[in-house]
């Protein structure tokens, strides 16, 4: 039997290819080619592999979580936009900005209040041509979160938040390869993540514009803790969100962000 | 969405509430995130990384001089790693949800009464397959508490307190019991776990030592009490249910040495009682017991622990812990590489020496590098499902953030 390929199929197939390499390097050591490779591959890279087979939902979940910015527009300000370099948009050309607004200030016995929204979309999917002879699928990205928070200084320099967020994530999208793993093959990566968080946090001033902030959030649908600490300085934020049962406990992220 | 506009609400009320009467009362939130990421190298088994993360969120409320108020709740997650004493894999792991609501009245000058109201749910997985929420040890606590504290004088003081919980284990089935009927058990089964604790303390504080009696009642509400007879509906369950009780004792001193070494030494010692008997099967699939051993839990344990700090400076601090911690068993013999029981009585034998350096760049951070190294060994030598002779070695770092 003979089969042939518009140029337009054989781009896809190769973008398609392309993206496969991104999103699985993105896993860090790349455990699903390294266990394709054979012997000599550590029990803890395959398992990795394994475990991001299992739940790839959880792995990208974890990154859009890297997006999201819900900690207390600083006191003088009145919000601030920010895009996260590290490790989304590099290496996986994940795109997003997150912006939050303060809504109320704190005033005598009125704590602040901030509302905070976050987009992302990943641009290697949408170089992904549609194919002419309409087998293909065209990939599917949604990525957002949105919430408020709520602070209460404890001192001049150190404020303790809460709040609540819907976060978000979604994607579809057929592999050309399909990726095997021992018994495992994945020729589709398609989930839909969302669940509503609650969370706490301190933001503690060591200088003109920057804070240590530490927090957590706890997700009701997933039981998921989601936590985070971070040097955030007048416009670079620098910071390890940890994830204590994701694929990768510790993501570390390089964020920049402008306040006005 | 609709729960996020639920909790936006709460957490506005909470926060305004907070504010609204921070003019006319003593108010202090309080909030700490602790996070400990390190490696564990056990002498058996594969090496992991270990996680722990506790995160509280806290108010204190003083209306009055006479009345304080503090609640707080607090989210815990234990992930694998080593664990003291047996019962527990390496690579379990649990989260806690821990919501308490504490009282003071102070109603005479010298006495203090003291009430509080507690609820916890811990999700337990045992295993990587197992989902959150559906774990055969999950658990849900519920109760309060009563004490009384009275200064006696200004280096003496007294606290007598009563506790009532009730822990209800809504996943829990006795997996030996359904496959031994068959499957028939099972809806008698669940529940087997579940049991109330009365639990009455004394505390006594004179300067920096602190004594300490605690007795407590575990009853069950269905688990019956094995015998060493088969009963007439077929199992060796008697009509008895089960009934534990715990006396602990325990002792610390806290000494400072020319404000630059903090000595903590401390002594516990425990005894364990249980009516519940044990009836062994060489394997699983066996519906037949090869030997009955009666006051199977019954043991007592005795743990010391000195820790030691040094402070280096404003910013950072040296410390040094030891704790040593052996548990003797009554009546249940130890049992060889083969499951085969041995003459004599189950002794096991713990110590743990951590060290490391603390750093407070500032009033809210703490870091912590450590090193530890944990020792067990028992003559218990079956270790098909949990460990007990092993030594390992963890390192890491921990970060907390409190105010």
């Amino acid at each position: 039997m003979t089969r042939t390929f518009s140029f337009g199929r054989i781009m896809t197939m190769k973008k398609t290819a392309l993206l496969l390499s991104i999103l699985i390097s993105a896993s860090f050591l790349s455990p699903a080619r390294a266990a394709d490779s054979g012997a000599g591959v550590p029990q803890e890279v395959i398992d990795l592999g394994l475990k991001f087979l299992d739940d790839p939902g959880d792995f990208f979940f974890n990154l859009h979580s890297d997006n999201e910015d819900f900690s207390p527009v600083p006191t003088k300000r009145r919000g601030a936009i920010r895009f996260n370099f590290f490790p989304t948009f590099f290496p996986l050309t994940w795109g997003s900005l997150n912006l939050k607004v303060k809504l109320l200030n704190a005033d005598g016995n009125i704590p602040q209040v901030d509302i905070s929204g976050m987009y992302g979309d990943m641009l290697a999917l949408r170089a992904i041509p549609s194919s002419d002879d309409g087998n293909s699928v065209k990939p599917v990205f949604n990525d957002y979160s949105v919430g408020l928070i709520i602070s209460r200084a404890a001192t001049e320099k150190t404020k303790i938040f809460g709040g609540g967020k819907y976060s978000a994530i979604s994607m579809n999208v057929q592999l050309s390869t399909p990726v095997v793993m021992g018994a495992f093959q994945m020729s589709s990566l398609g989930f839909q993540v969302a669940d509503t968080f609650f969370f706490t946090g301190i933001s503690h001033e060591v200088g003109k514009d920057s804070f240590v902030v530490a927090q957590a959030a706890y997700g009701f649908k997933y039981k998921k803790i989601v936590s985070r600490i971070m040097m955030s300085h007048k416009h670079l934020e620098l910071g390890m969100d940890i994830f204590p049962e994701g694929l990768f406990v510790f993501h570390p992220f390089l964020a920049w962000h402008w306040y006005f | 969405m609709r729960t996020l506009i639920k909790l936006s609400l709460l957490s506005a009320v909470i926060f305004a509430s907070a504010s609204a009467v921070a003019a006319d009362l003593k108010i202090a939130p309080y909030y700490s995130l602790s996070f400990t990421e390190g490696i564990t190298v056990p002498n058996k088994g594969n090496w992991m990384f270990s996680a722990n993360l506790v995160n509280d969120l806290g108010l204190i409320v003083q209306p009055s001089e006479k009345h304080r108020i503090i609640g707080f709740y607090e989210l815990k997650y234990t992930g694998p790693g080593f664990r003291k004493q047996e019962g527990e894999k390496f690579s379990d792991r649990a989260m806690d949800h821990i919501m308490v609501l504490r009282h003071h009245y102070n109603f005479m000058p010298e006495y203090t009464l003291k009430t509080q109201f507690d609820y916890m749910t811990e999700y337990k997985r045992t295993g990587t397959n197992e989902v959150w929420g559906s774990g055969l040890y999950d658990f849900n606590r519920a109760g309060g508490s009563l004490g009384l504290e009275r200064k006696i004088n200004a280096d003496l003081k007294a606290t007598a307190q009563l506790q009532y919980h009730f822990l209800s284990f809504p996943n829990y089935t006795d997996l030996l019991s359904e496959f031994q009927t068959g499957g028939e058990d099972a809806e008698a089964s669940t529940g087997k776990q579940n049991h109330g604790i009365i639990q009455a303390g004394l505390k006594a504080t004179y300067k920096d030592i602190n004594g300490g009696l605690d007795v407590s009642m575990l009853n069950y509400q269905k688990q019956k009490v094995i015998t060493d007879s088969i009963q007439a509906d077929g199992t060796y369950y008697s009509a008895e249910l089960q009934k534990d009780m715990t006396i602990a004792f325990s002792a610390d001193y806290t000494r400072k040495l020319w404000d630059l070494l903090v000595l903590t030494p401390s002594l516990g010692y425990k005894i364990k009682t249980s009516n519940q008997n044990y009836q062994h099967f060489t394997v699983a699939t066996s519906t037949v017991p090869v030997k009955y051993i009666g006051k199977y839990y019954d043991y007592q344990e005795l743990s010391i622990v000195i820790p030691v700090s040094v402070m280096l400076g404003s910013r950072w601090e040296y410390f040094f812990n030891t704790e040593w911690d052996w548990r003797f068993y009554s009546a249940r013999p130890p049992r060889d590489m083969e499951n085969n029981f041995v003459d004599g009585t189950q002794g096991n034998s713990l110590m743990i020496v951590s060290t490391g350096f603390t750093l407070k760049p500032n009033e809210v951070t703490r870091t912590v590098f450590y090193y530890g190294y944990q020792s067990q060994t028992s003559n218990m030598k079956f270790e098909k499902y949990l460990p007990y002779n092993y030594d390992g070695h963890s390192f890491g770092i921990s970060f907390n953030y409190s105010y």
